[in-house]
């Protein structure tokens, strides 16, 4: 069975080419616009086996998201990759503490990509 | 007179004016120039006058009771008054004209610089609004070559899917074959059998027909037996006639022989009859089993069975020809979709030049607010009327834009690629991928 990807972005063209490059890798993936939008599928009911996140969005960034995220119920192992233009130290050191398994700069290409997924969702 | 008097030195301080764009070194230079002038100017009319009033100087002192010092003391101090009042009113003159020069300037280089800030405000305007089109169409183009390429991806994967398709089919129709070339070989295997089988079917027929010939010999003798017994039974009853009453019981015996002498050459008859009917039934069986057309379609059924095999052999070949081909499109397809992969991934360069573009294009917002909010300031400045331009607004148009301009470049710094190199080393940007 093939495991589900949460990519949360506010840039459409990257939910767009992350879900193509997943879903071509063989994962079921779901999307959000924003920090709000991943926390309303996640207690709708969604059950992400990874969520990639992007940091800098409108109404909740993706700091605030790893968060909220992590302290839902059944959420505390699931891996939570940021990929981000943001490069400062302090912001990575901020979601590390937040509990995020990594840190991707933007762009990634599509088979690093998912050697990092494979790397931290074993069986993937 | 007294306009005589003023009339060269107002040529001379309209000699002097300067043209509106001259510097304020210039102006400052012009000033000394008039004020050296002057001075030079009282003291060639203190001396000629000095010079024109000494026989005058002489009478005086008599006429009003003083010694002659004191009366040239005062009327040198009085001449020395009037030159150096002439000198200031020219100087005062010079120096209000160049004031009112540097007004008029002054106010020029603010409307100047206010013009200057609109349009720079217009040209920040210009520059967001195609900043922003660029943003669009880049988002516009990339969502275009998802599609494509998401397109490129689903034909691969119909042409992988349309052959593991093909290939199933061919797997059962080569079973198939299989088991039709097994039942004709077995068929041939018949087939290549069957001559002996009616040779031999042929033999035993022939051995029947020689028994039934054997047969009819004893039908025959059965015959010629009957007969001669009847012959017997004949004169047995003619002897028995002879005898009279004694011969009488024996001509009952030669008469029950006779009857079953008869009977017997009936029974000959019916065998004969018999065995004649089976004869020319088994002459027309042999006559009917054609050796050698058998023989000609027996081989064509052993080519028949040939030409199945080489089918066979040339479906092989074939199999593995598009077993071959599968394989190899599988690996191009495989390399396809990763490389497709990797291409969305490249597409992230758009979303990151968009926040490079928003990041440039947020800053001219700011100046352009800034270049509104000072030329709004330069009008107020310019009704009140009680501030000079440069003191005013300069300064903070020039501290607003320097803190602009380092946001700016804070921000462009916590966005840097480390692919693109760090100009300034103390930018600490990290690895590009990070697990914690």
């Amino acid at each position: 069975m093939s495991k589900t990807i949460l990519v949360v972005d506010d840039a459409a063209t990257m939910v767009m080419s992350l879900k193509s490059s997943l879903e071509i890798a063989g994962f079921k993936v779901e999307t959000a616009n924003d920090g709000v939008q991943a926390m309303d599928k996640l207690k709708g009911g969604v059950k992400p086996d990874l969520i990639i996140t992007d940091i800098n969005m409108p109404n909740m960034g993706g700091i605030e998201f790893i968060g909220k995220a992590r302290a839902l119920p059944g959420m505390r192992f699931v891996p939570i990759l940021a990929l981000t233009t943001e490069s400062q130290q302090a912001k990575r050191d901020e979601a590390k503490k937040l509990g995020a398994t990594g840190w991707l700069l933007k762009p990634t290409s599509g088979g690093d990509l998912v050697k990092v997924i494979k790397q931290v969702l074993p069986g993937a | 007179m007294l306009e005589r008097l003023t009339r060269k030195p107002r040529e001379l301080v309209a000699a002097l004016e300067l043209p509106a764009d001259a510097t304020p070194a210039q102006r400052f230079q012009r000033l000394q120039q008039i004020t050296a002038a002057t001075i030079g100017l009282g003291a060639i009319l203190l001396a000629s006058m000095a010079y024109l009033l000494h026989p005058w100087l002489q009478q005086l002192p008599p006429l009003v009771g003083l010694g002659e010092a004191p009366v040239s003391a005062v009327l040198v101090g009085l001449l020395l008054l009037t030159t150096h009042a002439l000198a200031s009113l020219l100087l005062l003159r010079a120096s209000s004209r160049i004031r009112e020069q540097d007004e008029d300037t002054s106010t020029e280089h603010r409307d100047g610089l206010l013009q200057s800030l609109s349009a720079s405000a217009d040209l920040d305007q210009a520059l967001q609004e195609q900043l922003q089109l660029a943003v669009s169409d880049s988002e516009s183009s990339t969502v275009t070559v998802i599609g494509r390429v998401q397109q490129l991806n689903t034909s691969a994967s119909k042409l992988l899917d349309y052959l593991q398709h093909s290939d199933t089919n061919a797997s059962d129709m080569a079973s198939d074959i299989r088991e039709g070339v097994d039942e004709m070989n077995k068929i041939a295997g018949f087939v290549e059998q069957l001559p002996d089988k009616i040779r031999q079917n042929n033999q035993t027929v022939e051995s029947i027909f020689s028994e039934i010939k054997h047969l009819e010999g004893l039908a025959g003798s059965i015959k010629l037996i009957s007969k001669q017994t009847n012959m017997l039974s004949i004169n047995a009853a003619i002897e028995a006639a002879r005898a009279g009453e004694a011969g009488r019981g024996f001509a009952v015996v030669a008469a029950e022989v006779r009857s079953l002498a008869n009977r017997a050459a009936e029974a000959a008859d019916t065998i004969e009859s018999g065995l004649e009917h089976a004869l020319t039934s088994v002459k027309q069986s042999l006559s009917e089993s054609d050796l050698a057309n058998a023989s000609h379609e027996l081989e064509q059924a052993n080519q028949v069975a040939d030409a199945f095999e080489k089918l066979q052999h040339s479906y092989e070949d074939m199999r593995q020809f598009y077993k071959t081909l599968f394989t190899v499109v599988t690996r191009h397809n495989t390399e396809l979709a990763e490389q497709i992969a990797d291409m969305l991934g490249l597409l992230q360069y758009q979303d990151v030049e968009s926040q490079r573009i928003t990041r440039i294009k947020d800053t001219l917002m700011r100046r352009q607010a800034l270049c509104a909010e000072i030329t709004q300031l330069g009008a107020q400045v310019e009704a009140q009327a009680d501030e000079p331009l440069d003191a005013a607004l300069l300064p903070q148009l020039s501290v607003s834009l320097q803190q602009l301009l380092e946001e700016y470049l804070e921000a462009e710094s916590r966005h840097r690629h480390p692919d693109h190199g760090s100009a300034d080393a103390e930018v600490d940007t990290g690895p590009r991928i990070e697990l914690f």
